[in-house]
């Protein structure tokens, strides 16, 4: 057998083994990570915290206006408590609103960073191959 | 190559997740036996085909599918592992690998690689690989490695000499 042919032969004899172990961590490391995660998702972050804030404050302002009025609140006294519930959440969802704006911000900003890391590393690997 | 790879590179393009985890579970063998290839023991192979993986899917919408993804995946790797080293250790290109024993263990005794391993630099077994475990063309070795045609052609004549009298011996 020549060098040509055992090398090709020897290479298909260079196995390696592995576990699902291997497998199963190479699809947590597929999986993305924080730091990739795009700005939309770290929006949606948001959002079940705004739920449960939303439903405490709601619950509170039922318990409130409960207390300091009819048992079975009419049709009248249900849109007075969402006035107070709108009214009440409204300075809380700006804030909200404002923090998720800035976190969005400092997020684009090193989104935006990343790529421009990315491109200058990728930048050469892709003229090299398509050269 | 993978039965629907384009298809599969489109998907894992437009964010599929599970998309590239096939390929990337395609490719991880070739990857580990590139990476086992240069020197490396199979516990770094591991690490490097997954940083190299991992990578791939960041920089995939970079990829230009009218070359092989395999080749695409070599060079990230490539420059990963020569980021690495650089960050360690200058590279001494002509010097031969003289891996340390339990890096040479990642192949077996008999292998012919396990002899290029020993007596080629690590840029030369890496070409040698790239044409004849992955039957790579000379301008696709040239475009993985950042090197001439020339270099490459000149270098595995030498290399197919060089280990051709080693198995003589």
């Amino acid at each position: 057998m020549n060098i040509d042919q055992r090398l090709r032969n020897d290479a298909q004899n260079i196995q390696p083994v592995h576990s699902d172990t291997d497998a199963h961590a190479l699809q947590q490391r597929l999986r993305v990570t924080p730091q990739d995660m795009p700005t939309r998702s770290r929006a949606q972050l948001w959002l079940p915290g705004g739920l449960i804030a939303a439903s405490v404050l709601m619950a509170l302002l039922w318990t409130q206006q409960s207390d300091t009025s009819i048992e079975q609140p009419d049709e009248a006294g249900l849109l007075r408590t969402q006035t107070n519930v709108d009214d009440a959440l409204r300075p809380l969802l700006e804030v909200s609103e404002a923090k998720a704006l800035e976190q969005e911000w400092a997020a684009l900003q090193a989104d935006v960073q990343r790529v421009r890391d990315d491109v200058q590393a990728t930048l050469p690997v892709t003229l090299a191959i398509t050269r | 190559m993978l039965t629907d790879e384009p298809a599969l590179i489109d998907a894992a393009k437009a964010g599929s997740e599970s998309a590239f985890t096939q390929i990337a579970l395609h490719y991880r063998d070739r990857l580990l036996r590139f990476l086992m290839v240069r020197g490396q023991s199979r516990a770094d192979a591991e690490d490097a085909a997954q940083d190299a993986l991992v990578n791939a899917w960041r920089y995939l919408p970079s990829y230009d599918s009218r070359w092989r993804f395999s080749t695409w995946l070599y060079r990230i790797a490539l420059r990963k592992q020569t980021r690495r080293n650089t960050n360690v250790v200058a590279l001494h290109d002509a010097e031969p690998l003289a891996a340390p024993a339990h890096q040479l263990d990642s192949i077996e005794r008999h292998n012919l690689w396990r002899l290029a391993q020993q007596h080629l630099s690590r840029d030369v077994c890496t070409a040698l690989w790239l044409k004849y475990g992955e039957d790579c063309s000379i301008r696709e070795i040239a475009g993985v490695m950042g090197r001439t045609q020339s270099w490459v052609k000149v270098n595995l004549m030498r290399a197919r000499n060089q280990l051709a009298e080693s198995v003589r011996e």
